[in-house]
């Protein structure tokens, strides 16, 4: 298991430096990258002050060197539009980000998994077909133009629900006013729905057809075969025996689906006017912010990285022949 | 009609002949395009998927003689008319209603279907061509090659294609052909995952080692021996895979990303209808969203339907990889 441990981490770690070696060379693709930090009207003078302040007329491998310990000081520079730290910017946004993603995690697993095992169990009947047939529609809508739907339907013309707006939970529990995050939790829940709804979508069908798929595989095995022969009842057999088995490649899945619900929640967060990294990013993409969007999807990766690490190790804990391997 | 006189052994010699014949017959394997279309009449959802997905290439390829207007020309006059629309002289004139400049929906959303046709198309082409010969060249020689190529594989796959795509294009700029290639990178490692691992199954069979006997080049070992036999995994997953790009590219154009702002595209329809939304301007956010959903979800049950018929083993993958 340690020697497990060990190699996954490395990984990790040679993946952190690609990515940083990536985002940092992508800004230097489009040639000098003096002029995304410096107004259309500047000078050539004060371009080449800038160039200098910013180093970017140092060797590239010193520029990245430097780039990554600045990055291990949470220090990347200022936003050209907040004129403040950008790490600073996206840190402060990240727990908006942070609820949506969560919330999405929790509602696709909760809703898929009933989902799969129950078109598993009534493979080829009509309840199986409308299931997965609602999976397929699921699948192939985006969520941004859920999230539209979603306004017009429940927002405007039933006006059940708040149509943008934003109610902190995680940021005042992180900053341990755990009394205010409780008294926020309704209010942060009914204006987080519609989002959280729109985001998992396309998880829940994905996560659903996986689990079938799993479900049926495991379903086809001499082990299930014989529990059956045994006498064991249908239900036993289900979930002492089937569903266990099936929920190694389950986690992974799971686990994997963060990478969907990303995408998903930075286009949402647009929709909804949600104040989170997603939006942020929207809105310096526009102005052409190009450190906060720099700072903006290298703290993402890491999160993405981060969550990656955790399924794998769970992965390993789960089923020991991974770790043997 | 003159068998009857001829001898017993003539005679047989037909029998044998006409039971060679009818043999021949049973066994010898239908046209491939019969096999298929009878199998997709069974199937019947693809059948519905090909004629929509028909429907909206033409869209595509004839977009300049099948739309009523010019998808750019702003009529200030008719701003934000509804579906069903007649002009002053009283004919129907806005089939799905205009935008908040008056510029005509129904013609953006077949301008629409160039786009993301194209775009589909043409990432999954470069995405796919270079992650198959990647992978096959990772599988067939192994070694440091395979190492790197592969560690390459895991660090894309460690980065969320969204913020890749986010950040290239922020610097970039727009331009169709930088989302291309952006969409076309965010694919390759699919495929060459995919490739690497039939190639290390096939170039261990026998027919493999018998070119080899007769001298051919490694070249020619990849390319002429190994390929034809692994593509089959690899055109289903592109299926799926054009559904998944035309999805991405849709949440690019609706970021603003991407394609500029004089090319109509869903997701940028899709963005523009946002602010008119809580006035109660539906179609403008209806329509695009439809194009969209009808497009991939043809695709996706055709990649289904081809998955089932092309090669059964990958079935329950659950596609849309």
């Amino acid at each position: 298991m340690h020697k497990y441990i060990i190699r996954r981490l490395l990984l990790t770690v040679v993946v952190i430096l690609g990515v940083t070696l990536l985002t940092f060379l992508s800004i230097h693709l489009a040639g000098d990258p003096t002029f995304f930090y410096v107004s259309e009207r500047a000078s050539a003078e004060e371009r080449q002050a800038a160039r200098e302040r910013l180093g970017f007329d140092r060797p590239l491998h010193i520029q990245y060197f430097d780039f990554l310990f600045n990055l291990a000081r949470g220090d990347t520079g200022n936003s050209l539009a907040h004129r403040v730290p950008a790490f600073d910017v996206v840190m402060e946004r990240m727990p908006a980000t942070l609820e949506l993603t969560i919330g999405g995690f929790l509602l696709s697993t909760i809703v898929a998994f009933p989902i799969g095992v129950l078109a598993a169990t009534r493979r080829g009947t009509m309840t199986d077909g409308t299931l997965m047939l609602g999976a397929m529609l699921g699948q192939s809508m985006p969520s941004f133009w859920l999230g539209l739907m979603f306004i017009l339907f429940f927002g405007v013309t039933l006006r059940w629900m708040p149509v943008s707006g934003h109610v902190a939970f995680l940021k005042p529990l992180f900053e341990g006013r755990v009394d205010e995050a409780l008294t926020n939790l309704p209010g942060a829940i009914r204006y987080m729905l519609m989002p959280m709804v729109a985001v998992s979508v396309y998880s829940i069908s994905r996560n659903s057809r996986l689990i079938r798929s799993a479900v049926l595989e495991v379903l086809r095995q001499d082990y299930v075969v014989t529990a059956r022969a045994k006498g064991l009842n249908e239900r036993t057999v289900m979930v002492r025996h089937a569903i266990r088995n099936a929920l190694i490649p389950i986690v992974t899945v799971l686990a994997l689906q963060f990478a969907f619900l990303l995408n998903g929640v930075i286009v949402v967060e647009t929709v909804f006017s949600w104040p989170g990294v997603g939006r942020l990013v929207f809105d310096a993409v526009n102005q052409r912010d190009v450190p906060l969007v720099l700072t903006a999807v290298v703290l993402l990766s890491f999160l993405f990285v981060s969550t990656n690490l955790i399924a794998d190790l769970l992965y390993g804990f789960l089923d020991p022949r991974i770790r043997l391997e | 009609m003159s068998a009857a006189q001829q001898p017993d052994l003539a005679k047989s010699k037909i029998r044998v002949s006409t039971l060679e014949r009818q043999f021949d017959e049973m066994y010898q394997p239908q046209p491939f395009l019969r096999r298929a279309t009878s199998s997709m009449v069974q199937a019947r959802y693809p059948v519905f998927a090909v004629f929509i997905l028909v429907l909206i290439a033409l869209c595509a390829l004839f977009a300049t003689q099948l739309a009523p207007k010019d998808p750019n020309r702003v009529e200030i006059f008719d701003t934000l008319k509804p579906p069903l629309s007649y002009n002053r002289d009283g004919e129907l004139e806005y089939v799905l209603g205009t935008d908040s400049t008056g510029r005509d929906v129904f013609s953006r959303v077949i301008y629409g279907a160039r786009i993301s046709f194209f775009v589909g198309l043409a990432a999954v082409g470069l995405g796919g061509g270079t992650g198959t010969i990647l992978g096959l060249t990772a599988g067939y020689l192994g070694g440091r090659v395979d190492d790197v190529i592969m560690r390459l594989a895991d660090i894309q796959l460690a980065y969320p294609f969204i913020l890749f795509a986010i950040m290239m294009l922020t610097i970039l700029g727009e331009g169709v052909l930088n989302l291309v290639l952006v969409l076309g990178i965010g694919q390759w490692v699919t495929y060459a995952r995919i490739a690497r691992a039939e190639t290390l199954v096939q170039r261990e069979r026998e027919y493999v080692e018998s070119v080899r006997a007769l001298g051919a080049t490694e070249w020619r070992i990849m390319f002429r021996t190994i390929l034809p036999n692994i593509l089959t995994p690899l055109i289903v997953i592109a299926s799926f895979n054009v559904a998944g790009v035309i999805l991405s590219e849709a949440s690019l154009s609706f970021l603003g990303l991407g394609v500029p702002e004089s090319v109509p595209t869903w997701g940028a329809m899709l963005a523009n209808s946002r602010n008119q939304l809580l006035s109660g301007s539906w179609w403008l956010a209806v329509f695009p969203g439809v194009a969209i959903m009808l497009t991939v979800v043809s695709l996706n049950v055709l990649g289904d339907w081809m998955r089932d018929f092309l090669d059964p083993r990958l079935r329950g993958s659950g596609g849309g990889l």
